[in-house]
């Protein structure tokens, strides 16, 4: 098969820049330790999340080591529970696991302006791990179609400072 | 060197009066054929145009530019229709015409059978007709039609079962109508052994083994999950399973919109360029490539999904990056394709050739103009593959900014661009409006240019799409780039740039349709030149179609083996999610919600 | 393009109203645009010559019965001879194609480096698991 020469090296070429993005990705994964949401926050009950093992009653709860916390999001039609009736409020230096349910429909939890971006799908509890250093106020969108007030679900994830952020009114027992 | 005349005898076989110079219009000369392609043809235009206006609706709609049309809750069923009617039937209702033509065209023999053609015809038309009556069903209060379920419909969301069962006929119909081309293929097999398959019944084959391979997945979901759902003859469905069932099907439709594109620039594009196709090999080999690799990367859409392992994102990651590869190779031999001819035409410089081109032919300048807006648009789709940056963008703004350049106009601009070369000839009239469609495809670019590059930085600020309001008390999005009023105000000028310009194209459409064959001569011909390497220059196991059908199942079964056996190990309907009607639950919360 | 800029700065003070004018005035102006260019520039090339209007007795035989209802069979243009030439296949080198090339990888890979390092990982609480 006759490939021109030019053809030859763009093949070259293109191979290369899949290289490049492949690498790249990797690299995000492995060395930048990005961690994609994936089965590790295991099943729920697909209508009443809270009745299974790996969910609680929504709110903010300590976790094991200091410094980090448990965020357990309800996503239904058409709220975020908590964030959109109150704030979702953490400490600034932090490190903060949201587990992401939904108990009717897809939905979508996006920090909106950041790389906290996942689905809520009924039966599964997504997983995301972020570390909010400095203290600032974020806005909540639901990102997946869910039905005709979708555009109304919204909320706000505020980071407050350290000094604001009293433990026992804030955090779940 | 004689690679030229070597398909002589096939030309000649179609088009006896070649000698005399005189060359039958492909209207008389095979008229079923034509008459099949006129009506999908029609029926796709038709598509467009409805999906056209329900597209200015949305731009106008979002960003807040003008609410006087709709109510926001009823943004949800007009964004249905857009979706349905564009991207599946305006696309496949052109393939359909598209690939009748190609194949009775290059094989150089009509229809076997009319009455089965009209019959996959019928049976797409009347699955379109029932689909779109469960859509529009949703915008009129009083009868239970209801489909406000995007064009995804993702499960629990649950439309009327006419919505799903149009659905079925639709694809059902699309099958048969591969059966037809390929039964034309078979025959021509029988009297010509040995001889190697035409470039574009070649490419029409490849095409439709991937849609054979990568319906199974929605057709299953339909079928055995979402249709049974919607008529109460189950309680619930799994909706990461149906999600992903969908996805099996939901990234290989991509390439059914795009590989029609492909067929176009690789054949028809180089002779509006005055010029050859550069390489048949290569085409080939590039089909084939999106046979193999189109459907093991589904997950690429899931990458946000809990319930799938990263191991299996991580292999639709690599599949996907190598997926660029048949891209990236169209990209040089469509290049070089148009340069000859550029430079026949008396081009030269590095650059310069460009403008030796004919720009002012619209055929040319619609496929030309989509090529170029596809290298942007593949660029913001290698983005979205990238597995870990794809949390960055996933479900905003950005990704219908990728996609109206990829098939809003690879594909869309390219059908229309083929169309003004196409239609007089399956009509036997000439193009009508000709000034209209030489401004057309331009209008069309610079309107999606700017609707899609802010489409592109209101994403990266956070801006959700599929969503009526994104204006919330909340918060406010911030820019990097520019500001969010200058992007709305882009989109909604870009939008209205592409509603004229779909608008334009149905006026020439029609005004060609109306108008009177008369005597004579059709101002296009559909000789198309030998490639300067030709078909036999390339291996024979390319034309292997049942080696490489089988490599492409191998694959799938490897990417979505494992995943989907294990999403049914614990029951197909578990985790139970029960359905969600759209309408009706949601009309009362309307009353709250406004 | 003038009327995007004044029309940025009049969306950007105020609110769907004046958006919804400079939309209306922009693709307006734009519309007169095309028309002035379809009325000056471009316009319905001349007609080929009617010579190829076939009678049909003759060549054309039966086709003629089949063929379309008024005036009888369509035939397409005249096939240009470059079109039916014979090709060199060494003989063309695309360097127009590889410059252009040349410039998409650049293009390409420089971006993916800034879209991945500056606006990816770059971007807003680092996301670790």
């Amino acid at each position: 098969m006759h490939v021109h020469r030019f053809e030859r090296i763009w093949l070259v070429a293109a191979l290369g820049m899949i290289v490049l993005f492949v690498g790249t990705v990797t690299y995000g994964a492995v060395v930048a330790g990005y961690g994609m949401v994936d089965a590790e926050g295991g099943q729920v009950d697909s209508t009443n999340p809270g009745a299974s093992e790996s969910f609680r009653d929504p709110g903010v709860y300590e976790g094991n080591e200091s410094g980090h916390y448990d965020v357990y999001v309800e996503t239904r039609r058409f709220a975020f529970v908590p964030g959109t009736a109150e704030p979702i409020r953490v400490p600034a230096g932090s490190t903060v696991t949201f587990h992401v349910v939904s108990v009717d429909v897809l939905h979508g939890f996006e920090v909106a302006g950041t790389n906290i971006n996942t689905m809520a799908i009924p039966g599964q509890k997504a997983v995301v791990t972020a570390e909010f250093d400095e203290p600032r106020e974020y806005g909540l969108v639901c990102n997946e179609y869910c039905g005709e007030g979708h555009h109304t679900m919204a909320g706000t994830l505020e980071v407050v400072p350290r000094s604001e952020f009293n433990a026992t009114a804030e955090v779940s027992a | 060197m004689a690679h030229a005349h070597d398909d002589r005898r096939a030309e000649t076989a179609e088009q006896p009066e070649l000698a005399s110079g005189d060359r039958l219009a492909f209207v008389d000369q095979y008229p079923s054929a034509a008459r099949i392609t006129r009506l999908c043809f029609g029926v796709s235009f038709s598509a467009l145009l409805v999906g056209a206006v329900l597209g200015i609706v949305q731009a106008l709609h979002r960003t807040n530019v003008f609410r006087g049309v709709i109510e926001s809750s009823d943004y949800y069923s007009v964004l249905t229709g857009h979706g349905v009617l564009l991207a599946l039937f305006f696309t496949i209702f052109f393939l359909s015409g598209a690939f009748t033509w190609g194949t009775t065209r290059s094989l150089g023999r009509d229809l076997p059978s009319p009455r089965f053609s009209m019959a996959w015809f019928g049976l797409q038309l009347g699955g379109a007709v029932a689909v779109a009556t469960a859509i529009f069903g949703g915008f009129v209060g009083q009868v239970p039609f209801e489909a406000d379920v995007l064009y995804t419909f993702y499960a629990p969301l649950q439309a009327h079962p006419l919505f799903y069962a149009g659905l079925a006929a639709w694809l059902v119909g699309t099958w048969l109508a591969g059966f037809d081309w390929i039964r034309s293929y078979l025959r021509w097999r029988g009297d010509n052994p040995g001889e190697r398959v035409p470039l574009q019944t070649f490419m029409v084959l490849t095409t439709m083994l991937m849609w054979y391979i990568s319906t199974v997945g929605v057709a299953v979901e339909v079928l055995v999950f979402l249709l049974p759902l919607s008529l109460g003859l189950i309680d619930s469905v799994d909706p990461l399973l149906t999600r992903t069932l969908f996805w099996f099907f939901g990234h290989p439709v991509v390439y059914f919109w795009l590989m029609p594109a492909y067929f176009a620039w690789y054949t028809i594009l180089p002779k509006l360029a005055g010029g050859r196709l550069f390489s048949d090999p290569l085409a080939r080999v590039v089909f084939v490539l999106f046979l193999i690799l189109s459907t093991p990367v589904g997950f690429h859409h899931q990458y946000a999904d809990p319930g799938v392992a990263e191991g299996f994102k991580f292999v639709a990651m690599t599949n996907t990056m190598f997926l660029l590869l048949p891209s990236f190779l169209t990209a040089f031999t469509v290049v070089a394709s148009m340069e000859y001819g550029a430079r026949r035409r008396g081009g030269s410089g590095y650059f310069g050739w460009m403008k030796a081109l004919p720009w002012a032919n619209p055929a040319f300048a619609g496929m030309a103009l989509a090529g170029l807006m596809f290298a942007a648009g593949g660029f913001s789709g290698i983005v979205n593959a990238g597995m870990n940056i794809n949390s960055l963008v996933h479900n905003t703004l950005w990704v219908p900014g990728h996609f109206h350049l990829t098939v809003g106009t690879a594909s869309a601009l390219t059908m229309m661009a083929v169309s003004y070369w196409l239609y007089p000839q399956i009509t036997g009239k000439r193009l009508q409006l000709y000034g209209l469609a030489q401004v057309q495809p331009y209008i069309w670019f610079i309107g999606m240019a700017l609707m899609s590059n802010a489409m592109h930085r209101a994403g990266l600020a956070g801006v959700p799409r599929r969503t009526a309001e994104p204006q919330y008390d909340q918060f406010s999005f911030e820019a990097a780039l520019g500001s969010i009023p200058e992007m709305r105000l882009q989109i909604a000028v870009g939008g209205t740039l592409l509603t004229l310009g779909a608008v334009l194209f149905g006026a020439v459409m029609l005004a060609t349709w109306f108008a009177d064959r008369g005597r004579g001569r059709l101002r296009v011909d559909s000789h198309l030149p030998e490639p300067i390497s030709g078909a036999e220059d390339s291996p024979r196991v390319l034309d292997n179609f049942k080696l490489w059908a089988a490599v492409a199942v191998v694959l799938v079964a490897i990417a979505y083996g494992f995943p989907i056996f294990s999403m049914v190990a614990d029951g197909p309907f578990d985790p139970a999610s029960p359905p969600v009607p759209v309408g009706v639950v949601d009309a009362a919360l309307g009353l709250v919600f406004g | 393009m003038k009327g995007l800029e004044i029309g940025t700065v009049l969306a950007t003070g105020a609110g769907g109203g004046s958006l919804l004018a400079v939309t209306v005035v922009s693709a307006l102006v734009t519309a007169l645009a095309a028309g002035a260019v379809y009325y000056y520039g471009w316009r319905t090339p001349p007609e080929p010559s009617f010579e190829g209007a076939r009678t049909e007795a003759g060549t054309v035989g039966d086709r003629a019965a089949v063929a379309g209802t008024r005036g009888g069979p369509m035939y397409e243009s005249e096939v240009a001879e470059a079109e039916t030439e014979s090709v060199d296949h060494d003989a063309f080198d695309p360097v127009g194609t590889a410059a252009l090339l040349a410039v998409y990888f650049l293009v390409v890979t420089l971006t993916w480096l800034f879209m991945y390092f500056v606006e990816f990982l770059g971007n807003g609480p680092t996301v670790v698991g």
